[in-house]
C-alpha cells in the first residue's frame, strides 16, 4: 500500500518534471475492465513527439491493453469498459465525436505475428491508401514505393510488387505490415512485440529500421525483451498487474530502476 | 540493502555472482594479510617478512585476474541489469583498487630496509604505526560493507579517510621538520614520507571501495562529491 | 522345460500387447478392409465398363431357317449373346398346347441383315445391311463358329459392315490396263487369299492380304483417291463394293492381338464419349454435358448464398445460443435424403415459382409450360439447396481460422467492419470455400433423386447450350450421367449391354468428378501458395 503510494507520487514528480511541450500522447489515469476484471489501473504515460518509448513487463500485465487503447482496437470488444483520458496532440479520443477510422489512420499498429494479408506485396501496402480511396495508379506505386523504401525493404522487394506477400520471410513480412502501416501516414506507431517472431538478424534489422523511423514517427513498443528495450527506447515504462509501476528514461531504468519491482523484473528476480 | 544474489529465477546465476562475492572477499582477506604483514615489517624492520609481502602480491594479483574473468563471464553471458549490472561494474573497480592496495603494500614493506629507528625519535613511529592501524581498521571496514552490501557502514569508512589523511600531513610535517633539522637523515626521513604516503594511498583506495559500494547500493555515482551531500535521505 | 518356454512366449506376448503396437496393426487393418472396398468397387466399375468397350469376336453362324420349314439353313454374321429363354416360336399359332413346354432355351445374338432402302432419285434401290436383334433357340443352332477372316468395317456415317473381304478392286480407263494387270499379279504373289487378277476388263483387281489388309487400306486410300473399293463377301453370299474412302476402320475382331483390341476398346470409349444416343454409335455426349451443366449452374446458385451465410454467422451474428442452433439446424440439413429437396423444389419453384413465371413472361406458350416443368434451373437449385449446408459449414470452417491479428491488422489500418471482412476475411478464406465446393460437387455429380422429379430425362433431342439465344437453356429437361446409370439399370433386365452401359456410364461420372475436383483442387492449391495464411 506504501509502495503503490510512493509510487504514484513518483510518477507526478516525473510528469510534472516531464511537462515537454512535444508531448503527442499524454494518458491521464486510464483504467480498463475486461468484464467485471480490471486490467489497467489509473495509468499515466505520455510519449514525447519522434521518440521511441518501450512497455516492458510480464505477460498479462496489460502491456498491449494500453497499447490497443490508442488505436482504441479495444473498442471491437463490447465487454471492453474504459475510464478516463486518453489525449493525442490535445485530441481526447474517446470523446464522442471522435471518427475511430480517421484515428486509425493517424496511429498506425504492428502486430506481434508478421501478418500480411493474403495478397501481393503491392497490394499489402496499398491496402490503406485504397481503404483512403486512392485509384489513380500512378500515385499508388509512389507511395507504396516510399514506404517500402521507409520501412527498408524496397530493395529486396522492388521485383517481385506483385508475388505474394507469404513468400516473403518473417523478417521481411514484418518490415512489410511496418511499410503497410507506413503507408497511410500515421503520425504514430504502435509495435506490439514485433521482434518476437524473429531471429536475432531480422531483430537486429527491425531494431534499425525503429531507429530510422524514430526521425519521423513517435513509437511506442512494447517487448518482452527488455535488452531490445534498452537497445532501442529513448523511454521505458515498466508495467505490473495493470499498474504502470515505472517510467524513466531508459538507461536509468536499466541501471538503477527506483522501484523493487521493477529491480527484480529486470534483474530476473522472483518478487 | 541486503544481499539479494540468491533470488534470482536462474540458480546459476546466483551461483555465479555469490562465488564472485567471495572471491572479491577472499582477495580483500589475503590483502588485509599483506598490510599487515607490511606494516609489522616496516615498524620492525624485518627484512623476510618483507620478501613474504613481495612473495604475497603474486596471489592478490592472480586473484584479481581471476575475478576479472568471472565477472567478463557474466556480462557476456547473462547481460546483467540494474543491481546485478551495478554489481559487476562495481566488482570491476574494486579489485582494480585491491589490485593497487597490493602493490601499496608492497612498497610499504619495503620501507623497512631503511634504518629508521636509529634516526629518527621514536615518536614519530608510533605515530606511524597508528597511521597503519587506522588504515588497516579502514581496510577492514570497507570489505565489511561490501561484503554486506551496507551504504551506512561504506559511508563510514569514507569519513575516516580524514583522518588518515590528517595523520598523512602529521607525519609529512614531522618528516620535513626532521630534514630541515638534521641534514643526515633525509634519507630515512624520505623512506617515512613514502611508506606514510603508501598507507595514505590505501586509505584512498578503501575509500573508492567504499564509493563503489555506495554506487551498487544505490546507483549513485557519490566520486567527487563532497561527503556531507553524500547523504541526503530521499 | 517346456513350461518356462511357454511362460516366456506369453510374457512376450504380453509385453507386446502392453507396448500397444498392437493399435497399430488394428488400425492398419481397418485400413486394409477400407481400401480393399473401394479397390473392388473400382474394380467392378472399371471391369463391368471394359466389357462394353472391348471388341467382341464376331460369329459366323448357321441356323435352321425358322420360316422355311424344310430344313434349308442360313448363314449369319452375329454378335453371340447370352442364353434366355423364350416362349416356342410360333406357339400361339401351332397348337393350343402351348403351356406344356412354353418356354425354352435360347440365344440372344445381334446379327446383320439386308434391308432394302428405296432409291433416291433415279438410281435404284439399293439393299444395305443392318444390325437386328434376335433370339435363336438353341435347337436350331446347326453351327457356330470365328471365322478369322472376318472383318467388320466402320463407314464414315458410323454404320458398321461384317463380310469377308475378297479384294481390291478399281475402275480403271482401258488404255492403262494392261500395266497395271501386270504389277498385281506380282504383288499377289505372297497374298493369302489371292484372286488372279484378270485385265480382261475395265476393271482393275489387287490381291488382298488379310495380314496388312489396314496397310494396303490406308496406302489405298491415301494413293489413289477413292479410286479403289473393297470387295466384300456378305452372310447371304452376295458381295458387296465399298470404297476405300467411306470405310473409316478396318477391324479383324476374331484375330485381334491384344494391344489391338485394346486399340480398339480405346475407340469405342471415345466413341461412346463423343456421341449422342442418336449416333449409329450411341453415346452419352449430351449426357457428359447436362451433368456439367448442372454442376456449374448448380455452383452459380450456391457460392454466393453460402458464403453470405457462412459470413453472416460468423462475422455478424451474435454468437449465442441461437446462432448455435442455427448452425446445428443447418448441418443437419445435410442428412435430409436428396428425393425431400426434389419434393421440396418440385412444390414450391416449379409449380409455384414456375408457374408465374410462366403466366408472367411466357404467357403465349401456355398451356405447354416453360419453368413450369422440371428443368436445368429447378434441378440445379434443388443440388444447391441439398450441398449448402456442407459449403457453409467448410466455408465457415475456413473463416474461424482467419487469424485474429489478419482482422485487427485491416481494422488497425482505418478499414471498416465491411471493408475488413470482404477485403481480407473472405479473401483470405477461399481456399476453405473451395473445399466445400469439392465436396458439394462430389456429392451433387452423384446425385440422381431429386433429378427424377425435376427434369433429368433419358432422352432428349434439345439441346440446352446452342446458338440460339439465351445460348443456355435453363428451362430445358436434360440429360444426366447418374441418370443415365439409373434408367440403364432399369433396363438390365432385358439386355447384358445395357448393364454394361450402366457401368460405362458409372465409370464416366467417376471420372467427370475426378476431373471437376481435380481442377478445384488445382485452384485451391494456387490459391493457397499465393495467398493463404492458414491451410484451408
Amino acid at each position: 500500500m506504501h509502495a503503490k503510494k510512493h509510487n504514484g507520487e513518483q510518477q507526478q514528480a516525473s510528469l510534472l518534471q516531464a511537462e515537454h511541450d512535444d508531448v503527442v500522447v499524454n494518458i491521464r489515469d486510464l483504467s480498463v475492465w475486461y468484464r467485471q476484471r480490471q486490467v489497467l489501473h489509473d495509468v499515466n504515460l505520455y510519449l514525447r513527439e519522434r521518440h521511441v518509448t518501450a512497455l516492458i513487463g510480464p505477460s498479462g500485465c496489460g502491456k498491449s491493453t494500453l497499447l490497443r487503447c490508442l488505436n482504441r482496437l479495444n473498442d471491437l470488444d463490447e465487454r471492453c469498459r474504459i475510464n478516463g483520458e486518453v489525449m493525442i496532440n490535445g485530441r481526447d479520443i474517446y470523446a464522442p465525436d471522435e471518427d475511430v477510422v480517421s484515428l486509425r489512420r493517424e496511429v498506425g499498429m504492428v502486430f506481434q505475428r508478421p501478418n500480411p494479408f493474403p495478397k501481393s506485396i503491392f497490394d499489402n501496402v496499398a491496402y490503406g491508401l485504397r481503404l483512403l480511396g486512392m485509384t489513380a495508379r500512378v500515385e499508388l506505386q509512389e507511395q507504396v514505393r516510399q514506404a517500402l523504401q521507409a520501412a527498408a525493404l524496397w530493395d529486396e522487394v522492388r521485383d517481385r510488387l506483385h508475388n505474394s506477400a507469404l513468400e516473403l520471410s518473417s523478417g521481411q513480412q514484418q518490415r512489410l505490415v511496418i511499410a503497410r502501416a507506413l503507408a497511410v501516414q500515421p503520425k504514430i506507431l504502435l509495435l506490439d512485440e514485433p521482434a518476437s517472431n524473429l531471429d536475432p538478424i531480422s531483430m537486429l534489422k527491425l531494431e534499425e529500421l525503429i531507429a530510422s523511423l524514430k526521425i519521423d514517427y513517435t513509437i511506442l513498443i512494447v517487448t518482452h525483451n527488455m535488452q531490445q528495450a534498452a537497445r532501442v527506447s529513448d523511454f521505458t515504462a515498466f508495467m505490473d498487474g495493470g499498474e504502470l509501476v515505472e517510467f524513466s528514461a531508459t538507461g536509468e531504468l536499466f541501471t538503477t530502476p527506483k522501484q523493487r519491482r521493477t529491480e527484480d523484473y529486470i534483474t530476473g528476480r522472483y518478487g | 540493502m541486503q544481499n539479494r544474489h540468491s533470488q534470482h529465477i536462474s540458480r546459476e546465476f546466483n551461483d555465479e555472482l555469490e562465488t564472485i562475492r567471495s572471491q572479491v572477499l577472499r582477495m580483500g582477506g589475503l590483502l588485509e594479510t599483506q598490510l599487515d604483514k607490511a606494516i609489522r615489517a616496516m615498524l620492525d624492520n624485518d627484512q623476510a617478512l618483507a620478501a613474504e609481502v613481495k612473495r604475497g602480491d603474486a596471489g592478490i594479483n592472480r586473484m584479481e585476474m581471476e575475478i576479472d574473468a568471472a565477472c567478463i563471464d557474466v556480462v557476456a553471458r547473462r547481460q546483467p541489469a540494474a543491481s546485478d549490472l551495478r554489481f559487476i561494474i562495481g566488482v570491476f573497480k574494486t579489485i582494480a583498487d585491491l589490485e593497487r592496495m597490493g602493490d601499496e603494500s608492497k612498497r610499504v614493506a619495503k620501507m623497512s630496509a631503511a634504518e629508521r629507528a636509529s634516526v629518527l625519535p621514536v615518536e614519530i613511529n608510533a605515530e606511524l604505526r597508528h597511521m597503519g592501524e587506522l588504515v588497516q581498521g579502514m581496510l577492514h571496514d570497507v570489505l565489511d560493507a561490501f561484503a554486506r552490501l551496507d551504504d551506512q557502514a561504506a559511508l563510514a569508512v569514507a569519513r575516516q579517510d580524514e583522518r588518515v589523511d590528517a595523520k598523512y600531513k602529521l607525519i609529512t610535517t614531522e618528516a620535513m621538520r626532521f630534514m630541515a633539522e638534521d641534514p643526515a637523515s633525509v634519507q630515512a626521513a624520505m623512506s617515512l614520507m613514502w611508506a606514510a604516503r603508501a598507507l595514505e594511498r590505501i586509505g584512498d583506495r578503501s575509500q573508492n571501495i567504499a564509493e563503489h559500494v555506495i554506487y551498487l547500493v544505490h546507483g549513485r555515482d557519490v566520486r567527487h562529491l563532497p561527503l556531507d551531500d553524500l547523504f541526503n535521505p530521499q | 522345460m517346456k513350461q518356462s518356454a511357454f511362460r516366456s512366449t506369453l510374457s512376450a506376448m504380453l509385453s507386446w500387447w502392453r507396448s500397444g503396437s498392437a493399435w497399430h496393426w488394428y488400425s492398419l487393418f481397418a485400413l486394409s478392409i477400407a481400401a480393399l472396398l473401394v479397390l473392388a468397387l473400382l474394380l467392378l466399375i472399371l471391369v463391368s465398363s471394359a466389357q462394353y468397350f472391348w471388341p467382341q469376336p464376331i460369329e459366323e453362324w448357321v441356323i435352321r431357317d425358322a420360316a422355311a420349314d424344310n430344313g434349308q439353313s442360313q448363314r449369319l454374321f452375329a454378335y453371340g449373346g447370352e442364353t434366355v429363354q423364350i416362349p416356342l416360336p410360333d406357339a400361339a399359332a401351332d397348337s393350343a398346347s402351348a403351356e406344356s413346354s412354353a418356354m425354352r432355351a435360347a440365344v440372344l445374338i445381334r446379327y446383320q441383315q439386308m434391308q432394302q432402302l428405296p432409291g433416291s432419285g433415279q438410281a435404284a434401290a439399293v439393299s444395305r445391311p443392318v444390325w437386328k436383334l434376335q433370339a435363336v433357340a438353341e435347337t436350331d443352332i446347326v453351327r457356330r463358329g470365328r471365322p478369322h477372316s472376318l472383318a467388320l468395317l466402320t463407314l464414315s456415317d458410323a454404320s458398321t459392315v461384317a463380310g469377308y473381304p475378297l479384294q481390291w478392286v478399281r475402275m480403271v480407263p482401258a488404255a492403262a490396263s494392261e500395266q497395271t494387270a501386270a504389277a498385281v499379279v506380282a504383288d499377289a504373289d505372297t497374298g493369302e487369299l489371292t484372286l488372279t487378277a484378270t485385265a480382261a476388263d475395265d476393271s482393275e483387281h489387287r490381291g488382298l492380304q488379310l495380314d496388312r489388309i489396314e496397310q494396303q487400306w490406308r496406302q489405298l486410300k491415301t494413293g489413289q483417291q477413292e479410286a479403289w473399293s473393297l470387295v466384300l463377301e456378305l452372310h447371304d453370299g452376295s458381295s458387296m463394293q465399298l470404297p476405300a474412302a467411306d470405310i473409316d476402320r478396318i477391324l479383324l475382331p476374331n484375330r485381334l492381338s491384344l494391344a489391338a483390341a485394346a486399340q480398339q476398346a480405346l475407340h469405342n470409349a471415345w466413341l461412346f464419349l463423343s456421341h449422342g444416343p442418336d449416333d449409329a454409335v450411341p453415346g452419352i455426349l449430351p449426357a457428359i454435358l447436362g451433368t456439367v451443366l448442372l454442376v456449374l449452374v448448380m455452383s452459380v446458385l450456391l457460392v454466393p448464398v453460402a458464403i453470405l451465410t457462412a459470413v453472416y454467422l460468423h462475422e455478424y451474428a451474435a454468437q449465442n445460443w441461437v446462432t448455435g442452433l442455427l448452425r446445428a439446424a443447418i448441418s443437419n440439413l445435410a442428412g435430409v435424403p436428396g428425393v425431400v429437396y426434389g419434393v421440396f423444389v418440385l412444390g414450391v419453384f416449379v409449380y409455384g415459382a414456375g408457374g408465374r413465371i410462366d403466366a408472367l413472361l411466357f404467357a403465349e406458350q401456355l398451356p405447354l409450360p416453360t419453368f413450369g416443368t422440371g428443368g436445368l434451373l429447378w434441378a440445379a437449385l434443388a443440388l444447391a439447396l441439398l450441398t449448402m449446408p456442407v459449403v457453409i459449414a467448410a466455408t465457415e470452417e475456413g473463416l474461424s481460422r482467419i487469424p485474429a491479428d489478419l482482422r485487427l491488422a485491416s481494422l488497425a489500418l482505418g478499414a471498416t467492419r465491411t471493408e475488413m471482412v470482404w477485403g481480407v476475411v473472405v479473401m483470405a478464406a477461399r481456399p476453405a470455400l473451395l473445399t466445400g465446393l469439392i465436396l458439394a460437387i462430389a456429392r451433387a455429380a452423384g446425385e440422381v433423386a431429386p433429378l427424377l422429379l425435376l427434369g433429368a430425362v433419358a432422352y432428349t433431342q434439345q439441346p440446352l447450350l446452342d446458338a440460339e439465344p439465351p445460348f443456355l437453356h435453363l428451362q430445358q429437361p436434360f440429360m444426366h450421367l447418374g441418370y443415365q446409370v439409373y434408367d440403364l439399370a432399369m433396363q438390365s433386365g432385358q439386355s447384358d449391354t445395357a448393364i454394361a452401359m450402366a457401368y460405362a456410364a458409372t465409370l464416366v461420372l467417376l471420372l467427370l468428378v475426378v476431373v471437376l475436383n481435380l481442377f478445384a483442387f488445382r485452384l485451391r492449391a494456387r490459391l493457397r501458395s499465393r495467398y493463404s495464411t492458414a491451410p484451408g
